[in-house]
């Protein structure tokens, strides 16, 4: 018997039991099955699995991720309001940028492009961050002894 | 309040809408991190993990779609990362049972105890498989959606996953560790 054809057989088999649609026609499958002693004890067996897990139920878990993850939401959460907070500063710290490039022009010297890197880098900086700098951390503590 | 209106008032700005789509599905997502991950610790922080993936990722979400899903997407990426880093280092434990809920009747507990291990001893994603068709009842083409794969890849890899599934049946019925559980 071809290997092949029992497997797409046995699939099918195991579609139609499902009450899925399955590659071949229930008589295809009949008159296979009919022929085919191993393909019959296969799907003997595999009705037997099949039951044996179709009569199980999901253990139902009653668990809170809310709480583990509440503070790190909120902390992470940009509001709109923040949004446009981030924004000024952004804004702001382009017009700046490009008043000091404006200033240093009529002087240029190749000295100019190590004075404007640091600017660059910290503009960069808080951009890959994705933070407002100014925004103060509420949720920092000092442990231990303050004198 | 529903999924929709939860993740459009997530989306301007009130976070704390994200606490109604976590307590509606975090029992759920939780269970189905159990059947890929097999224990619990673990599946807590892959539920936590996916949540937050979907909260940073939530102005990609498609409204029109149902939200669970989508979830599952995540969660199910983050399971499945998790088992390449920590394969090795995670053993499940027999003793006690994640995924299938305890019997009613006594004389089903050596039956359960028998499929869940069996369950437990099987790869994650036949036990992913299994668990969707047998536990949840899906379809195959919503489990055809939720594992973005073609339904007739759902088919043979179900099929291929009962055979195993049954292989791991019978070994364990075979072993006498086994016949020492059911003597207990």
């Amino acid at each position: 018997m071809n290997k092949e054809y029992c497997e797409k057989v046995r699939i099918s088999a195991m579609a139609i039991s499902d009450g899925e649609q399955s590659l071949l026609s229930e008589l295809q499958i009949k008159e296979h099955i009919e022929s085919c002693a191993d393909c019959r004890l296969e799907l003997e067996q595999q009705k037997n699995a099949t039951e044996l897990l179709s009569g199980q139920k999901r253990r139902l878990y009653d668990v809170d991720v809310w709480s583990g993850i509440e503070t790190v939401i909120e902390q992470s959460a940009i509001r709109p309001k923040h949004r446009l907070q981030l924004w000024l500063f952004a804004a702001l710290g382009l017009i700046l940028f490009a008043y000091k490039i404006i200033e240093v022009l009529p002087v240029f010297a190749p000295g100019v492009i190590f004075k404007l890197m640091s600017l660059a880098v910290v503009f960069v900086f808080f951009i890959l961050l994705g933070q407002n700098p100014f925004i103060i951390n509420q949720n920092l503590t000092i442990k231990g002894d303050v004198k | 309040m529903n999924d929709t209106e939860a993740i459009k008032r997530c989306l301007a700005g009130e976070t704390e809408c994200f606490s109604f789509l976590v307590k509606k599905y975090q029992c759920e997502a939780f269970g189905h991190a159990i059947a890929i991950l097999g224990n619990s610790d673990d599946a807590l922080d892959a539920v936590q993990e996916a949540f937050l993936d979907a909260f940073r990722t939530l102005k990609k979400f498609d409204i029109s779609r149902r939200f669970y899903p989508w979830l599952y997407t995540i969660l199910r990426n983050r399971c499945f990362k998790m088992l390449a880093t920590r394969r090795k280092e995670v053993k499940a434990e027999y003793d006690k049972l994640e995924i299938l809920s305890k019997p009613a009747e006594k004389k089903f507990v050596n039956e359960v105890a028998l499929v869940e291990k069996a369950l437990l001893e099987v790869s994650p994603e036949d036990r992913e498989i299994l668990t969707l068709k047998h536990l949840d009842g899906l379809s195959y083409e919503i489990i055809a959606e939720r594992l973005d794969i073609p339904v007739g890849t759902v088919m043979s890899r179900l099929y291929y996953a009962r055979r195993r599934f049954r292989e791991k049946v019978n070994s364990i019925r075979k072993k006498d560790d086994f016949r020492e559980l059911e003597n207990e």
